[in-house]
Order: C-alpha cells, then structure tokens, then sequence
C-alpha cells in the first residue's frame, strides 16, 4: 500500500513539474510499472510464457536489467514444471543477458549457479528422447540438482528517478555515506529514509518501503534553489571526519561528503585520528558549488589501551594532555616515546615513559597504590609546634629572668643572693628551652621528611605489548583479511 | 624549602639559647651565699658567724661559723672576686668537751688574730676556747656552771660575764689558761646582770639587764688579778631593759652602739646610742628594732653602719624568712638614723630560714662585707646600697 502511495507520490510530483524529456522518462516507466504488474500476476498463475512476454514488455519500456531476471526466472520455472529444454535455455540465455547488464549484482554467484545447474539439465534432458520406442519413459521430472534451486521468485524492484539525474541518494543519515546516483534501480529491504541531494537544487527528503514482489518507483524533479550553496568535502584519506564552524558541536559527517550550506564564512575541519588536521575558512556566496580537498597526513599509530582496577575513577594523560577522562581507556596513539600518567584522588599517581610501536596495541594494567596518610607528618608538626612554642615561651622567661636579675645585681638593692632560686629557675628554663629547640627542630625535620618521603609502595603496572599485524588471507573456503596478534 | 622551614622555626628560639649566661650571672652577684660545706657534720649551720679578719687594705674576709647538731667550728675564706671558700677545716667541737652547744654560745674575735668561744660544757663548767682561723686551740676551764650572758674579747683578753650568785664572780677574765674572777657591782651595790659587755682600751661597758649602762675602769679591773665588788665608774639609764641579752659595740672610741635583744614573742627591742667620751651620755633617742636578735657594725668611707639581724622577721609569704637592716650612724655625732638604709633579704626561701640570726662583718681591702647567717646558709654581701663591691 505505501509503494502504491509513493507510486502516487512520485507520479504527481512528476505531473507537477513536468519536462519533456522528464516526462518521456515517466511515461516509458508506466508502460514498465504496468507490463511489470501483468507480467507479474501471470507468473503466480502459473502462466510462465505470458509472464515471460510481460516482462520482455517492461523491459522494452524501461531497460532495468531485474526484468531481465525475472524474464529467466519464468522460462525457469516453465522448464522445470514442464522439463522443456528450450525454456531451459531461454532460461540461460535471460540469466546470462542479466549478468551482462548487471556485473556487479550482489546475487552473481547464485546466478551463475542457477546456469551451470540449467544447463547441466538441458544436456541431460537433450541425452534421453522423450517418447523414444524402445521402451524408455520420457524425462518428466527435473534433476535433484534442480530441485535444490528450489521455486524461483521474481524480484521487485526499486527505482529512484529524478530530474536532472546524477542527483546523489543518500539512505536514512546522511553521515553513512552516498548510496548511489540517480537514475539508480535495484533491491531495497525495508522501510528506509530518501535523501537526495544535487547542488543548485533543493534537498529532497521522503520515506521508502520496498517490496520485493513489486516495481516500486521513486521519481522526483527537483526544484532548483539558489539562496544556498554547496560544499563537497573530500580528503585523501576516506572516511576522514567533517567539522563545520563549531568543532564542539562534533563531527557532521565523514568524508567525501555533500552538503547544502547558508552562504557566509564558513570554517571546516576534516580530522582522522593518526592524522594530522586540516582546516580552511572560505566565504560562500550563494549558488556557489565548492569542492574542498582536505589532505591530511598520517603518522604511524599503535593502540593503547589503559585499564586496571578502579580505573573507572582514573584519569588518564599522555604526554601532559588528558587523553581520557576516565578509564578504561583505549586510544589510537603516535608510534614513539610517550608519558602515559594515571591519576585517581586518594592514590599515588602511576606514571611511565612507553614507547608505542606502530600497528601494536600497548596494554598497560595499573594498580594505583593508595596515597599514604600524611597524620604522622601532622602530628610531628603539631608536636615540633608545640615544643617550638614551650622553647620559645622558656626562652623568654629565661630572658627575662636573666634581665631582672641582672638589673638587681646593678643595683645591688639588695643584690639577690648567689643561691636565689631564679638563677636555678632560669637556668632550667633556658635548658628546657635549648633542649625544646633541639627536640623542636628535630621533631620539624621529622616532620618535613614525613611530609616529601614516599612511604608505602609505588603505583605499579603490567605493560603488554601485542602486535597486530593485518595479512591477507586465501583459501578454499574464504577469502579477507586476518589479522595476526603477537606478544 | 626544609631549611626556610627550619630556619622560620628557629629563629624565634634564638633569645632561649644563654643558659649557660645564669652560671657567670650566679658568680657575679655581690650576694654570696654559702650552704652548708659537706665537711660540717652539723645538723645547723651558721648559728653564729663572726668576722675574723684584721682590717687590712691588701687582704682580709675570713668568716668562721659555729654550727649546732653536734656543735662544729668551720671558717670561710672571702676572696676579692665575690667567692666564697670553705677552707675545710671543719672542726668538732666534742674535743672541746662542748657536745652541743647552748644559746648562750659566743663567738668572738679579738681583732688582731685570735678567735674564742665561749659556752657551757658538758662537764658543768664554762669553757673558752681560743685559737685562729687555723682552729680552736686552748681549751680554758672556768670553774662556774653558772650561764654566759657577755663577752668580750680584746687583744687576747677575753672577758665573760655570766648570771649573778650570791657570793659567787660574775665576770671572769682569760688570757691563756690563766682565769681570773671578778666580783662587779651595779650602780646600787648590787651584783651586776649583765645583758652584754664590751671593753674598749679603757673601759669596760656593760649593758645591765635592768635598762643601765655601766662603764667600769679598765685599769681598777686589772684583769690580771682578782677583784670584787667593782663599782661602776659611770652609769645611764637606757631607755629599756635587756632581758633577753643584747650586744655592744664600741666605735671610733667615743659611742657604743648598744642593742637589746628581742624575742619572737615581744617588741622590746631597741638600738641606743651612747657617747662614751669625754662624757658618758645618751646620743639621740633608741630606735625600736621589735624581734632584733643580732648586731654588728662596720665602718664606711665616711660614716658608721649599724647591721640589724632580725631572723624572726617574715617577709609577705614566708614565716621566719628573716631580713637584715642596715642603719647609717655619723660618726662625728653618734646620730644612728632611725630608718634603715637598706633591707636586706632573701626572696623565695623556705619558711623559718632565720635569715640574720647572726651578723657580722668584716672588710676586705679596706673595704666592708656583711655576713649573715640562716638556717644553713651564711650570706656575704660584697656589696650594698652603703657600699660598693671592691
């Protein structure tokens, strides 16, 4: 029901801004969508020659090379109800024009299965005579290799059509990429959101539910527009992240990337971790179509990866800049000497020259030891204070005792006797106070050692270092890349 | 950032690091004084002090102590600096048949080199002991049990005067070994009571218990020989009586300076002056001097002054921690001055310290020292309000 609505759709935006040659396209379209729709009720009743005929039809109209598949597939399904070899080949001839047309089809390998298997049936059908007198029965049932193809299905078909053409389709974000160009025709699954973009004309934005049993068309003329101007971002290293104005605000995509923007000065960064940063400020006037090539160059990187226990409440920093705010962390990093720092509130912070390797993963498991307590440096502080004090209160008292004796001596009015018990008092007070200064500096010195010394064990960590190495890889079974990890 | 720490924290204790200033500041004090040397066995230390020195401008400041609990003889050698040495020569005074010694003890210098002690031995006699600051030499028996109340001693004459008996001498005189009874009178006929005595190179001065002060010729007394029934030669009535002894000095030849003792108990204590010559002769009026219980006198440059041991005296918070008044006396006129000069005291001793329960003095090149005693203690002022250091 939706493909007949965005049939709808697309049919009334193709009437509202109608073209000559746009609505010779979508003409030979209808003739398509109703040869498709014949074509495709007969192939259920079974009637494979008339579908076969549609689908030739439709073909004629709009040459999408599914109607040359499902143009196979009924001769495939006649010559194997009816073990016909001319079906057969016609069967083979249609598949093999289908690959022609279709180089790069996803389902190549099951076509071509589907040919050896028909073909290998038609030498058999051709080796036994049907009717043939002396005695043997006609072949009337497929081979067991052609029951395993199993019924064959006609395919639905998606087309995207827009006026003008070469207009870019990008499917639900526009962050995944470009998906095709239009005129574009093929299989989609599902329900999928359309954007089509084509710089001086508006962004076309719509929803998309294919069905795999109809002939769904998406056709639009797009409105030209030129307030606003375009901007395609590449960079020589695809994929490359895409800022514009405000890096805060994150990345707006990845390149090669497309984008219809309000004219002014605009900023763009294009950044890829390993790389170094490209960035460039250029006025935009509207209409404009600007391509900006970003290159940015790579240094060769390793992974480091910080983990360890508590590590969620660490922070941790390379080379005096915060690499992630908490752990565990893993971030690709520039081969060479790096200072990897771990910190956590109330723990000793671990800190280590590593050298990361290129294409390694450097792992490095930290045990953050617990910052000693400091209250044995206070209460020697508070102690060495304490006797500072009492020293200097007796040596004051020492003083003046000192003074007032000194001055009754002088005057002699009386003089105060030899065994007066204050040259003892004084005495003991500046003794006291020279033996508190002693204890004073000494419990001081303590304490300032107690403050700077390192007690209990250190922050330690495992470092592991694997290197990962990408190879490709060839066999009977598979063919990719494998990666090999060695430490 | 250790050593600003260290150094902010000590600075302020620079101020505590002169304790070892307290021992020169001890030595420098002109109060010196002398606890009880571990020679003297005695339980009491300085019951009595006397100066033994002949006035000398080179030399001088030997002191000598009697000391109770057995009795002992010591003596301490003053020296210029303000030191005070035992001279360890400490003395029983057991050999000298006196076991211990009585409050009628006296110690006396003759002023030309000779000590002599004067006390009640334990064999019921009076005993006089006399020799040097080198030690008690000659024992003198004098055939009375009867209490010394005076003495006096002078170019090796000792005189004592003890309680009058009926028919028994209550002066003895003792040169050597040699002892002589005397029989000396009152005013009225009667034998004198005497409180204290004193001679000078004529006289004998005797303070009578009853308040007179009796003046009896040397030269009738003859010293030599025996006499009875003396009349006094001159006689003035004091302005109290004596009856808890007293002490005598003469001074320049024309005063004496005369003391009665107080006890604990009363205010009968006073200090009178009398002119000896040419006319015997109150000199201005007694100075109360409530709980004295010792006298001395020493001459300065150019007046007297008079030492005034009151050891019962308590200071604000110490009962019996003693003190010693030092009254000048003009010596062309005998005027003693009323209030005292200075006071003398020791703050912060235990109670019952009994600063002053004897005084003396002497001098050191020409120069005079108080010396006072306590209760184990014998203080020498090098210097006072009256007198510089030497």
């Amino acid at each position: 029901m939706k493909s007949c609505v965005l049939f709808a759709l697309g049919v009334a935006l193709a009437m509202l801004a109608i073209t000559p040659a746009f609505a010779q396209s979508a003409d030979s379209l209808k003739k398509a969508q109703a040869s498709f729709d014949t074509a495709q009720s007969d192939y259920l009743a079974g009637k494979f020659d008339e579908a076969a005929a549609e689908f030739q039809e439709a073909y004629a109209s709009r040459p999408f090379p599914q109607f040359l598949y499902n143009v196979g597939a009924s001769f495939h399904m006649k010559g194997k109800k009816t073990s016909d070899v001319a079906s057969y080949k016609k069967a083979v001839e249609f598949y093999k024009r289908y690959l022609v047309e279709e180089p790069t089809a996803t389902d190549k390998a099951n076509v071509e299965k589907a040919i050896g298997v028909l073909e290998a049936e038609i030498k058999r059908l051709e080796a036994t005579p049907a009717g043939a007198g002396s005695g043997s029965a006609a072949v009337t049932t497929p081979s067991q290799e052609v029951e395993n193809l199993g019924d064959v299905k006609v395919r639905g078909l998606v087309v995207i059509v827009t006026e003008p053409q070469n207009a870019t389709i990008y499917l639900d974000d526009k962050k995944h990429g470009p998906f095709a160009t239009t005129p574009w025709s093929g299989s989609i699954e599902g329900e999928h959101k359309l954007i089509i973009e084509k710089p001086g004309y508006k962004i076309v934005e719509s929803t998309i539910s294919a069905d795999p049993t109809k002939l769904v068309q998406f056709v639009s003329h797009m409105a030209e527009e030129s307030s606003f101007a375009w901007v395609t971002i590449a960079s020589n290293v695809p994929k490359s992240d895409v800022y514009i104005d405000d890096k805060a605000i994150g990345s707006v995509g990845t390149t090669p990337w497309t984008q219809q923007i309000k004219p002014g000065k605009h900023t763009f960064w294009i950044s890829k971790e390993g790389y170094n940063e490209f960035t460039t400020t250029i006025d935009i006037t509207p209409g404009d179509t600007k391509q900006i090539m970003g290159t940015i160059k790579g240094t060769p990187v390793g992974k480091l990866t910080v983990t360890g226990y508590g590590i969620e409440d660490s922070q941790i920093s390379i080379d005096g800049k915060i690499l992630c705010e908490r752990g565990p962390c893993l971030r690709s990093v520039s081969q060479g000497d790096h200072v990897v720092l771990v910190t956590r509130e109330g723990y000793k912070p671990y800190e280590r020259r590593i050298t990361i390797e290129a294409k390694a993963e450097t792992q490095v498991k930290v045990t953050l030891a617990p910052k000693p307590s400091r209250s044995d440096a206070v209460v020697a502080y508070v102690v060495g204070a304490m006797f500072g004090g009492a020293a200097v209160y007796l040596g004051l008292q020492a003083s003046q005792l000192h003074d007032d004796l000194q001055k009754e001596i002088t005057a002699a009015a009386p003089a105060p006797a030899s065994n007066d018990s204050r040259f003892l008092k004084g005495k003991i007070y500046a003794i006291t106070a020279d033996a508190a200064i002693a204890i004073s500096a000494i419990t001081l010195a303590t304490a300032v050692y107690y403050t700077f010394r390192d007690k209990g064990p250190p922050s330690t960590a495992l470092i592991d270092a694997k290197s990962v190495t990408v190879l490709p890889e060839v066999n009977s079974n598979y063919a990719g890349l494998g990666m090999e990890v060695h430490w | 950032m250790k050593k600003l720490i260290l150094l902010a924290v000590m600075v302020p204790m620079v101020p505590a690091c002169s304790w070892t200033q307290f021992d020169d500041l001890a030595d420098s004090t002109p109060a010196r004084a002398t606890e009880k040397p571990d020679g003297v066995k005695s339980s009491d230390y300085g019951i009595v002090v006397v100066g033994a020195t002949v006035p000398s401008n080179t030399s001088g400041g030997t002191i000598a102590v009697l000391s109770a609990g057995p009795g002992n003889f010591s003596t301490l050698e003053l020296d210029p600096g303000g030191k005070v040495q035992n001279l360890g020569d400490s003395e029983s005074l057991g050999q000298h048949t006196i076991d211990s010694l009585t409050g009628n003890a006296a110690l006396l210098f003759d002023g030309v080199g000779s000590i002599a002690l004067v006390d009640n031995s334990n064999v019921g006699t009076i005993i006089a002991v006399t020799g040097n600051t080198s030690g008690l030499s000659v024992d003198t028996q004098v055939g009375s049990s009867a209490h010394p109340v005076g003495t006096a001693f002078a170019n090796g004459e000792l005189v004592v005067a003890v309680e009058p008996a009926a028919g028994m001498p209550n002066v003895f005189s003792a040169k050597g070994t040699a002892v002589v009874n005397c029989t000396l009178n009152d005013d009225t006929g009667m034998p004198l009571a005497a409180a204290a005595i004193a001679i000078d190179g004529t006289k004998l001065w005797a303070y009578a218990k009853t308040g007179a002060f009796f003046g009896y010729d040397l030269a009738a007394l003859d010293l030599m020989s025996t006499c009875t029934n003396l009349a006094p030669t001159s006689a003035v009535a004091m302005a109290g009586p004596a009856p808890n002894g007293g002490h005598i000095d003469v001074i320049a030849g024309k005063f004496a300076i005369v003391t009665s003792f107080d006890t604990t108990t009363t205010t009968a204590g006073q200090v009178q002056v009398v002119a000896t010559s040419p006319t015997v002769a109150l000199v201005g009026t007694a100075i109360a001097a409530s709980g004295v219980r010792s006298a001395a006198f020493a001459t300065l440059s150019d007046q007297g002054m008079v030492v005034l041991g009151y050891p019962n005296r308590a200071d604000t918070t110490t009962t019996g921690a003693g003190a010693v008044d030092l009254h000048t006396i003009a010596l062309g006129t005998g005027m003693l001055d009323a209030t005292p000069a200075q006071i003398l005291t020791i703050p912060g001793v235990e109670t019952n310290h009994l600063f002053g329960r004897s005084v003396t003095t002497t001098n050191y090149n020409g120069k005079p020292i108080v010396v006072a005693s306590a209760s184990n203690t014998v203080y020498s002022f090098y210097a006072t309000a009256l007198y510089e250091a030497r």
